[in-house]
């Protein structure tokens, strides 16, 4: 089953502790980093953990994540490639 | 008489915290960072009045990045690691930086562990040089639930701010003999100069 790019803006915000935005706020295809969401280093490695928490997937070099983190949608594609089955 | 004048003072508690809105990273700081960011903000418009490379922050923090360290401990067995954002507030001057970036301050800092005295005397020692033309001077005291077990200490969570200049009158003089912030805040209150 895909993963509902809703439920992961929702891990994301709880994650990072983001405050004063919903989900519904968060476009699927918007930068996560600079311009869009405006997340920064230190979130993009608090995402690495989110990742390996909730969905099992460890990134063990950062460069390899990159291309995933470009946006929510980018993200969802990653997990659903990455995430060890049922 | 003292060439040193309190502009603006300020406190903040832990009750404070949970309603403010100091922007999206707000909550992801530490709670020594929300409450100096939370005691400081309404210094803003005084900062309009100078350069930001002029501006001096001193901080005195009771127990230094304690609290989060032990927060920090606690949680090293977690799934997928520890947290990247807790770690960056295992240093007690984090709050300066988190500071600096809010108000985009570039001036000198200082960060002490323990009372309050030495850093306001470090403050003052930035105007009387002339290495700032302002001070944020800001007591920050946060005894965690876990480290007031650990060590025995009443669980406590406030901040108190003071700005700082070597032109008056503003709210007061700062006391030439006294550089406990507290108790410059329980004079200033028992004026009803602050809160």
């Amino acid at each position: 089953m895909a993963i509902s790019t809703t439920e992961l803006k929702q891990k994301i915000i709880e994650s990072l502790n983001l405050q004063d935005i919903t989900p519904a706020q968060i476009e699927d295809e918007a930068p996560l980093f600079g311009a869009g969401l405006g997340l920064d280093s230190i979130d993009a490695l608090e995402l690495v953990v989110m990742l390996e928490k909730h969905y099992g997937i460890v990134i063990k070099d950062i460069e390899e994540g990159r291309p995933a983190f470009r946006s929510v949608r980018t993200l969802a594609d990653f997990i659903e490639a990455r995430r060890p089955s049922a | 008489m003292s060439n040193i004048f309190i502009t603006a003072a300020n406190a903040a508690t832990q009750s404070e915290v949970a309603t403010a809105r100091l922007g999206q990273r707000f909550g992801r700081m530490d709670l020594s960072s929300q409450l100096a960011l939370l005691a400081v903000e309404p210094f803003a418009p005084l900062l309009e009045n100078f350069a930001r490379d002029r501006v001096a922050i001193v901080i005195a923090t009771r127990a230094g990045s304690l609290p989060t360290d032990v927060t920090y401990w606690e949680g090293r067995d977690a799934a997928g690691g520890l947290s990247p954002t807790l770690f960056t507030y295992t240093l007690p001057s984090a709050t300066i930086g988190e500071l600096a970036i809010r108000h985009r301050l570039t001036g000198p800092n200082l960060c002490s562990v323990g009372d309050s005295t030495a850093a306001l005397a470090e403050g003052c020692d930035f105007l009387r040089t002339g290495e700032a033309d302002a001070v944020i001077c800001v007591y920050v005291e946060v005894i965690s639930a876990a480290l007031a077990k650990l060590a025995g200490l009443p669980e406590t969570a406030r901040a108190q701010a003071l700005f700082l200049q070597n032109t008056g009158p503003g709210l007061a003089a700062l006391p030439e003999n006294d550089r406990d912030m507290t108790a410059i805040f329980a004079t200033l209150r028992a004026q009803n100069l602050t809160k």
